[in-house]
Protein backbone atom coordinates (compact mmCIF):
# COMPACT_ATOMS: atom_id res chain seq x y z
CA UNK A 1 0.00 0.00 0.00
CA UNK A 2 1.48 3.33 -1.16
CA UNK A 3 1.55 5.46 1.64
CA UNK A 4 1.81 9.81 0.88
CA UNK A 5 2.87 12.57 3.00
CA UNK A 6 2.54 16.19 2.26
CA UNK A 7 3.68 18.88 4.48
CA UNK A 8 4.12 22.65 3.72
CA UNK A 9 7.15 22.83 6.13
CA UNK A 10 7.27 27.28 6.05
CA UNK A 11 10.93 27.36 5.27
CA UNK A 12 11.70 25.95 8.68
CA UNK A 13 14.19 23.26 9.15
CA UNK A 14 12.52 19.98 9.88
CA UNK A 15 14.89 17.18 8.38
CA UNK A 16 14.90 14.94 11.54
CA UNK A 17 10.70 16.07 11.89
CA UNK A 18 10.22 14.88 8.10
CA UNK A 19 12.31 12.12 8.15
CA UNK A 20 10.83 10.09 11.75
CA UNK A 21 7.27 10.55 10.12
CA UNK A 22 8.84 9.01 7.26
CA UNK A 23 9.73 6.21 9.56
CA UNK A 24 6.91 6.08 11.74
CA UNK A 25 4.38 5.68 8.83
CA UNK A 26 5.89 3.49 6.41
CA UNK A 27 6.33 6.71 3.70
CA UNK A 28 6.93 6.26 0.39
CA UNK A 29 6.15 9.19 -1.23
CA UNK A 30 7.06 12.50 0.30
CA UNK A 31 6.18 16.00 -1.19
CA UNK A 32 7.12 18.79 0.54
CA UNK A 33 5.93 22.99 0.04
CA UNK A 34 8.07 25.43 1.31
CA UNK A 35 11.49 23.04 2.03
CA UNK A 36 14.30 25.34 1.36
CA UNK A 37 16.31 22.24 2.70
CA UNK A 38 18.50 20.81 0.25
CA UNK A 39 17.32 17.54 -1.34
CA UNK A 40 20.81 15.75 -0.34
CA UNK A 41 20.10 16.97 3.13
CA UNK A 42 16.85 15.73 3.49
CA UNK A 43 18.09 12.44 1.80
CA UNK A 44 20.74 11.86 4.17
CA UNK A 45 17.98 12.04 7.04
CA UNK A 46 15.55 9.88 5.72
CA UNK A 47 18.22 7.30 5.06
CA UNK A 48 19.82 7.73 8.57
CA UNK A 49 16.08 7.56 10.26
CA UNK A 50 14.25 4.72 7.87
CA UNK A 51 17.66 2.72 6.65
CA UNK A 52 16.13 3.16 3.02
CA UNK A 53 16.96 5.60 0.13
CA UNK A 54 14.57 7.88 -0.87
CA UNK A 55 15.13 9.93 -4.93
CA UNK A 56 14.77 12.78 -5.22
CA UNK A 57 14.17 13.13 -9.34
CA UNK A 58 13.11 16.37 -11.20
CA UNK A 59 13.38 18.38 -8.22
CA UNK A 60 14.74 20.81 -10.08
CA UNK A 61 12.03 21.34 -12.45
CA UNK A 62 10.03 22.37 -9.40
CA UNK A 63 10.58 25.68 -7.56
CA UNK A 64 7.26 25.07 -4.98
CA UNK A 65 7.24 21.23 -4.67
CA UNK A 66 9.60 18.51 -3.72
CA UNK A 67 9.13 14.65 -4.19
CA UNK A 68 11.02 11.95 -2.33
CA UNK A 69 10.32 8.51 -3.40
CA UNK A 70 11.46 5.32 -1.83
CA UNK A 71 10.60 3.55 -5.54
CA UNK A 72 13.67 3.03 -7.76
CA UNK A 73 14.51 5.16 -10.29
CA UNK A 74 12.72 3.65 -13.07
CA UNK A 75 9.26 3.78 -11.66
CA UNK A 76 8.96 7.70 -11.43
CA UNK A 77 8.51 9.37 -14.64
CA UNK A 78 8.00 13.59 -14.97
CA UNK A 79 5.34 14.68 -16.74
CA UNK A 80 4.76 18.34 -15.83
CA UNK A 81 5.85 21.23 -13.86
CA UNK A 82 4.19 24.57 -13.54
CA UNK A 83 4.15 26.94 -11.46
CA UNK A 84 2.02 25.59 -8.44
CA UNK A 85 1.49 22.08 -9.62
CA UNK A 86 4.22 19.31 -10.61
CA UNK A 87 2.61 15.93 -12.04
CA UNK A 88 4.62 12.83 -11.84
CA UNK A 89 3.12 9.04 -13.06
CA UNK A 90 4.48 6.82 -10.72
CA UNK A 91 4.87 2.74 -12.20
CA UNK A 92 5.39 0.57 -8.88
CA UNK A 93 7.21 -2.36 -9.64
CA UNK A 94 4.30 -4.02 -7.72
CA UNK A 95 0.82 -2.81 -8.68
CA UNK A 96 -1.17 -0.49 -10.86
CA UNK A 97 0.56 2.99 -11.93
CA UNK A 98 -0.59 5.98 -10.29
CA UNK A 99 -0.34 9.91 -11.40
CA UNK A 100 0.67 12.07 -8.81
CA UNK A 101 -0.11 16.20 -8.73
CA UNK A 102 1.90 17.68 -5.84
CA UNK A 103 0.48 21.25 -5.91
CA UNK A 104 0.54 24.51 -3.95
CA UNK A 105 -1.57 27.24 -5.13
CA UNK A 106 -1.14 31.14 -4.43
CA UNK A 107 -1.87 32.35 -0.96
CA UNK A 108 -4.59 34.16 0.22
CA UNK A 109 -1.97 37.02 1.09
CA UNK A 110 -0.83 37.55 -2.50
CA UNK A 111 -3.77 36.78 -4.56
CA UNK A 112 -7.77 37.16 -4.78
CA UNK A 113 -10.57 34.44 -4.28
CA UNK A 114 -11.00 35.05 -8.65
CA UNK A 115 -7.00 34.56 -9.03
CA UNK A 116 -7.01 31.75 -6.85
CA UNK A 117 -10.25 29.97 -8.99
CA UNK A 118 -8.40 30.82 -12.01
CA UNK A 119 -5.19 29.33 -10.53
CA UNK A 120 -7.40 25.85 -9.64
CA UNK A 121 -9.11 25.85 -13.49
CA UNK A 122 -5.08 26.18 -14.79
CA UNK A 123 -4.03 23.40 -12.62
CA UNK A 124 -6.99 20.94 -13.43
CA UNK A 125 -6.24 21.22 -17.53
CA UNK A 126 -2.66 20.15 -16.87
CA UNK A 127 -3.95 17.41 -14.88
CA UNK A 128 -6.75 16.27 -17.10
CA UNK A 129 -3.72 16.73 -19.90
CA UNK A 130 -1.38 14.29 -17.84
CA UNK A 131 -4.35 12.18 -17.38
CA UNK A 132 -4.51 12.55 -21.15
CA UNK A 133 -1.06 11.80 -21.93
CA UNK A 134 -0.58 8.55 -19.86
CA UNK A 135 -3.91 6.97 -20.63
CA UNK A 136 -5.42 6.71 -17.12
CA UNK A 137 -7.05 8.66 -14.83
CA UNK A 138 -6.01 7.09 -11.44
CA UNK A 139 -5.08 10.59 -10.28
CA UNK A 140 -4.24 11.39 -6.87
CA UNK A 141 -3.87 15.69 -6.05
CA UNK A 142 -2.38 16.26 -2.77
CA UNK A 143 -0.78 19.63 -1.73
CA UNK A 144 -1.73 22.63 -0.05
CA UNK A 145 -4.73 24.50 -2.24
CA UNK A 146 -4.77 27.88 0.15
CA UNK A 147 -8.25 27.58 -0.36
CA UNK A 148 -10.57 25.13 1.91
CA UNK A 149 -13.29 22.26 0.63
CA UNK A 150 -16.01 24.34 0.06
CA UNK A 151 -14.47 27.25 -1.83
CA UNK A 152 -14.95 27.83 -5.55
CA UNK A 153 -11.60 26.39 -6.81
CA UNK A 154 -12.11 23.29 -5.36
CA UNK A 155 -16.16 23.26 -5.96
CA UNK A 156 -16.56 24.58 -9.33
CA UNK A 157 -16.99 22.15 -12.21
CA UNK A 158 -14.84 23.74 -14.46
CA UNK A 159 -12.05 23.79 -11.51
CA UNK A 160 -11.16 20.59 -9.26
CA UNK A 161 -14.96 19.54 -9.40
CA UNK A 162 -14.08 17.82 -5.97
CA UNK A 163 -17.17 16.67 -3.78
CA UNK A 164 -17.64 15.92 -0.59
CA UNK A 165 -19.52 12.29 -0.76
CA UNK A 166 -17.76 8.98 -2.39
CA UNK A 167 -21.65 8.22 -3.68
CA UNK A 168 -21.35 11.53 -6.05
CA UNK A 169 -17.63 11.19 -7.25
CA UNK A 170 -18.68 7.47 -8.17
CA UNK A 171 -20.77 8.86 -10.96
CA UNK A 172 -17.76 10.29 -12.66
CA UNK A 173 -18.86 13.07 -14.29
CA UNK A 174 -21.37 15.56 -15.12
CA UNK A 175 -22.20 17.64 -17.83
CA UNK A 176 -22.48 21.45 -17.44
CA UNK A 177 -23.54 23.21 -19.76
CA UNK A 178 -23.06 20.61 -22.49
CA UNK A 179 -19.30 20.12 -21.65
CA UNK A 180 -18.30 16.95 -19.10
CA UNK A 181 -16.74 17.63 -15.69
CA UNK A 182 -15.16 15.05 -14.05
CA UNK A 183 -15.15 14.62 -10.71
CA UNK A 184 -12.67 14.38 -7.73
CA UNK A 185 -13.52 12.78 -4.38
CA UNK A 186 -11.95 15.44 -1.62
CA UNK A 187 -12.12 13.33 1.57
CA UNK A 188 -11.10 16.12 3.66
CA UNK A 189 -14.73 17.70 3.93
CA UNK A 190 -14.77 14.60 6.77
CA UNK A 191 -11.98 16.11 8.51
CA UNK A 192 -13.48 19.59 9.16
CA UNK A 193 -14.50 20.86 12.94
CA UNK A 194 -14.68 19.17 16.04
CA UNK A 195 -16.69 16.30 15.00
CA UNK A 196 -14.12 14.59 12.90
CA UNK A 197 -11.36 12.39 13.84
CA UNK A 198 -8.04 14.80 14.42
CA UNK A 199 -8.02 18.27 14.45
CA UNK A 200 -10.27 21.04 13.16
CA UNK A 201 -8.13 21.75 10.42
CA UNK A 202 -4.58 21.97 9.10
CA UNK A 203 -3.75 25.81 9.70
CA UNK A 204 -4.46 28.14 12.28
CA UNK A 205 -5.43 31.41 11.55
CA UNK A 206 -6.70 34.14 13.99
CA UNK A 207 -7.27 37.32 12.23
CA UNK A 208 -9.53 40.78 12.75
CA UNK A 209 -12.12 40.61 10.08
CA UNK A 210 -15.55 40.40 10.62
CA UNK A 211 -15.84 36.20 9.52
CA UNK A 212 -13.05 34.35 10.66
CA UNK A 213 -12.47 30.57 10.41
CA UNK A 214 -9.57 30.23 12.43
CA UNK A 215 -8.98 26.57 11.42
CA UNK A 216 -8.62 26.00 7.79
CA UNK A 217 -8.38 22.97 5.76
CA UNK A 218 -5.68 23.99 3.29
CA UNK A 219 -3.62 21.08 2.72
CA UNK A 220 -6.07 18.42 1.29
CA UNK A 221 -5.70 15.29 -1.08
CA UNK A 222 -8.13 14.66 -4.00
CA UNK A 223 -8.82 11.42 -5.20
CA UNK A 224 -10.59 10.54 -8.83
CA UNK A 225 -13.05 7.99 -8.64
CA UNK A 226 -10.38 5.08 -10.71
CA UNK A 227 -9.04 4.96 -7.02
CA UNK A 228 -11.88 5.29 -4.74
CA UNK A 229 -11.86 1.40 -4.30
CA UNK A 230 -8.24 0.97 -3.20
CA UNK A 231 -8.94 4.29 -0.71
CA UNK A 232 -9.93 3.67 3.00
CA UNK A 233 -10.54 6.28 5.06
CA UNK A 234 -8.48 5.03 7.99
CA UNK A 235 -5.78 5.22 5.46
CA UNK A 236 -6.19 9.27 5.71
CA UNK A 237 -4.79 11.44 8.61
CA UNK A 238 -4.04 14.90 9.97
CA UNK A 239 -0.99 14.10 11.36
CA UNK A 240 -0.64 15.67 14.80
CA UNK A 241 2.65 13.85 16.50
CA UNK A 242 6.24 13.66 15.65
CA UNK A 243 7.38 11.05 17.78
CA UNK A 244 7.11 12.00 21.22
CA UNK A 245 6.96 15.75 19.84
CA UNK A 246 3.49 17.67 19.81
CA UNK A 247 3.15 19.76 16.55
CA UNK A 248 -0.59 21.39 18.50
CA UNK A 249 0.31 23.44 21.43
CA UNK A 250 -3.27 23.79 23.22
CA UNK A 251 -5.90 24.58 20.86
CA UNK A 252 -3.43 25.80 18.16
CA UNK A 253 -0.70 24.58 15.96
CA UNK A 254 2.81 24.75 17.69
CA UNK A 255 4.67 27.83 15.49
CA UNK A 256 7.88 26.07 15.92
CA UNK A 257 7.08 23.46 13.65
CA UNK A 258 5.67 24.66 10.50
CA UNK A 259 2.08 26.55 10.67
CA UNK A 260 1.04 23.90 8.72
CA UNK A 261 -0.05 20.22 9.62
CA UNK A 262 1.16 17.07 7.68
CA UNK A 263 -1.03 15.02 5.85
CA UNK A 264 -1.28 11.52 4.93
CA UNK A 265 -3.02 8.90 3.06
CA UNK A 266 -2.38 5.52 1.77
CA UNK A 267 -4.06 3.57 -1.16
CA UNK A 268 -3.99 0.20 -1.44
CA UNK A 269 -2.86 0.32 -5.00
CA UNK A 270 -0.04 -2.04 -4.90
CA UNK B 1 26.70 -2.30 48.24
CA UNK B 2 25.65 -5.78 49.23
CA UNK B 3 23.76 -4.01 52.67
CA UNK B 4 21.04 -1.42 50.16
CA UNK B 5 17.73 -3.34 50.00
CA UNK B 6 16.06 -3.83 46.45
CA UNK B 7 13.28 -2.68 45.92
CA UNK B 8 12.82 -4.12 42.20
CA UNK B 9 12.06 -7.93 43.78
CA UNK B 10 13.08 -10.54 41.64
CA UNK B 11 14.08 -9.33 38.21
CA UNK B 12 12.63 -11.40 35.52
CA UNK B 13 15.50 -13.22 33.35
CA UNK B 14 15.09 -12.93 29.19
CA UNK B 15 13.37 -16.81 28.86
CA UNK B 16 10.13 -15.81 31.00
CA UNK B 17 9.50 -13.31 28.33
CA UNK B 18 6.89 -14.22 25.58
CA UNK B 19 8.27 -14.28 21.99
CA UNK B 20 8.28 -10.41 20.84
CA UNK B 21 7.10 -9.44 17.72
CA UNK B 22 9.75 -8.21 16.18
CA UNK B 23 11.72 -11.46 16.47
CA UNK B 24 8.62 -13.23 15.25
CA UNK B 25 8.89 -11.18 12.14
CA UNK B 26 12.21 -11.34 11.68
CA UNK B 27 12.24 -15.14 11.43
CA UNK B 28 9.73 -15.14 8.97
CA UNK B 29 11.86 -12.92 6.80
CA UNK B 30 14.77 -15.02 7.15
CA UNK B 31 12.85 -17.61 5.74
CA UNK B 32 11.70 -15.49 2.53
CA UNK B 33 15.45 -14.60 1.96
CA UNK B 34 16.37 -17.72 2.16
CA UNK B 35 13.98 -19.03 0.07
CA UNK B 36 14.62 -16.67 -2.82
CA UNK B 37 18.50 -17.23 -2.33
CA UNK B 38 18.91 -13.53 -1.45
CA UNK B 39 16.77 -12.45 -4.65
CA UNK B 40 14.09 -10.81 -1.85
CA UNK B 41 15.16 -10.13 1.39
CA UNK B 42 12.66 -10.46 4.04
CA UNK B 43 13.02 -7.69 6.05
CA UNK B 44 11.69 -6.55 9.70
CA UNK B 45 11.79 -3.41 11.35
CA UNK B 46 10.95 -1.40 14.42
CA UNK B 47 9.27 1.44 12.67
CA UNK B 48 8.14 3.21 15.90
CA UNK B 49 9.78 3.37 19.14
CA UNK B 50 8.08 6.37 20.62
CA UNK B 51 5.34 6.80 23.61
CA UNK B 52 6.22 3.56 25.38
CA UNK B 53 4.47 1.29 22.42
CA UNK B 54 6.44 -0.06 19.22
CA UNK B 55 5.99 -1.07 15.95
CA UNK B 56 7.49 -3.64 13.51
CA UNK B 57 6.94 -4.28 10.09
CA UNK B 58 8.00 -7.19 7.78
CA UNK B 59 8.68 -5.84 4.47
CA UNK B 60 9.99 -7.39 1.33
CA UNK B 61 13.76 -5.60 0.04
CA UNK B 62 14.21 -5.97 -3.44
CA UNK B 63 18.25 -5.32 -4.00
CA UNK B 64 18.22 -5.82 -7.62
CA UNK B 65 15.02 -3.18 -7.84
CA UNK B 66 17.55 -0.38 -6.57
CA UNK B 67 16.06 -1.63 -2.67
CA UNK B 68 12.30 -1.18 -3.72
CA UNK B 69 10.32 -1.99 -0.16
CA UNK B 70 7.16 -3.55 -0.89
CA UNK B 71 5.59 -3.52 3.33
CA UNK B 72 3.87 -6.67 3.95
CA UNK B 73 2.44 -6.34 7.86
CA UNK B 74 2.87 -4.09 10.88
CA UNK B 75 2.31 -5.39 14.41
CA UNK B 76 2.01 -2.53 17.16
CA UNK B 77 2.72 -2.95 20.32
CA UNK B 78 2.57 -1.77 24.01
CA UNK B 79 5.23 -1.97 26.04
CA UNK B 80 3.69 -4.96 27.95
CA UNK B 81 3.66 -6.80 24.71
CA UNK B 82 0.59 -8.74 24.24
CA UNK B 83 -2.35 -7.72 23.00
CA UNK B 84 -1.13 -6.43 19.89
CA UNK B 85 -2.55 -4.48 17.06
CA UNK B 86 -1.48 -6.41 13.47
CA UNK B 87 -2.15 -4.28 10.37
CA UNK B 88 -2.28 -5.96 7.18
CA UNK B 89 -0.67 -3.69 5.02
CA UNK B 90 -1.17 -5.59 1.57
CA UNK B 91 -5.18 -4.83 0.89
CA UNK B 92 -7.96 -3.08 2.59
CA UNK B 93 -8.58 -5.59 5.66
CA UNK B 94 -9.22 -3.98 9.11
CA UNK B 95 -6.88 -3.95 11.46
CA UNK B 96 -6.85 -7.02 13.85
CA UNK B 97 -6.07 -7.61 17.60
CA UNK B 98 -4.49 -11.00 18.82
CA UNK B 99 -4.40 -11.61 22.49
CA UNK B 100 -1.48 -14.04 22.34
CA UNK B 101 1.88 -15.37 20.46
CA UNK B 102 -0.46 -18.03 19.18
CA UNK B 103 -3.01 -15.92 17.61
CA UNK B 104 -0.23 -13.29 16.33
CA UNK B 105 1.43 -16.40 14.80
CA UNK B 106 -1.79 -17.48 13.26
CA UNK B 107 -2.88 -14.16 11.32
CA UNK B 108 0.66 -13.91 10.11
CA UNK B 109 -0.05 -17.15 8.42
CA UNK B 110 -2.88 -16.15 6.85
CA UNK B 111 -1.58 -12.79 5.76
CA UNK B 112 2.03 -14.24 4.37
CA UNK B 113 0.07 -17.21 2.96
CA UNK B 114 -2.46 -15.23 1.38
CA UNK B 115 -2.62 -15.09 -2.57
CA UNK B 116 -1.91 -11.36 -2.25
CA UNK B 117 1.13 -11.69 -0.96
CA UNK B 118 2.00 -14.69 -3.34
CA UNK B 119 1.18 -12.98 -6.42
CA UNK B 120 3.70 -9.63 -5.11
CA UNK B 121 6.01 -12.28 -4.49
CA UNK B 122 6.13 -13.62 -7.82
CA UNK B 123 5.69 -10.20 -9.60
CA UNK B 124 8.86 -9.20 -7.51
CA UNK B 125 10.40 -12.46 -8.47
CA UNK B 126 9.63 -12.00 -12.15
CA UNK B 127 11.03 -8.43 -12.15
CA UNK B 128 14.39 -9.66 -10.78
CA UNK B 129 15.29 -12.21 -13.16
CA UNK B 130 14.47 -10.37 -16.38
CA UNK B 131 16.47 -7.63 -15.11
CA UNK B 132 19.20 -10.19 -14.32
CA UNK B 133 18.62 -11.34 -17.95
CA UNK B 134 19.09 -7.84 -19.37
CA UNK B 135 22.22 -6.94 -17.03
CA UNK B 136 23.57 -10.53 -18.24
Amino acid sequence: MPVALFWNLNRRTLCEEVAQLCNAHEVDILVLAESHMPDVEIQRSLRRETETVYIAPFNELSSRIKFFFRYPPESVRQVADSYGVSIREIRPPVGMSLLLAGVHLSSKLYVDREEQSSQARLVTRMIEEAERSVGHERTLVIGDFNMNPFEGGLVDADSFHSVMAQSIAERKMRKVRQVERRYFYNPMWGKLGDGSQGPPGTYYYQGFKNRELFWNMFDQVLIRPELLPYYRKEALQVLTEVGDRQLLTGDRINGYFSEHLPIMIGLATE
Amino acid sequence: MSNIESFWGEIPTPTDFPDLPNKILKEQGSLLTDATDGSLIGEAALSDRHKQHFSAVLRIKVPSLNNYIYNIVKVEYPISIYPVTVIDLTGKDQNSVCKSVDELRQKLKQILGSDKVKSVITALLAQVSANAVLEA
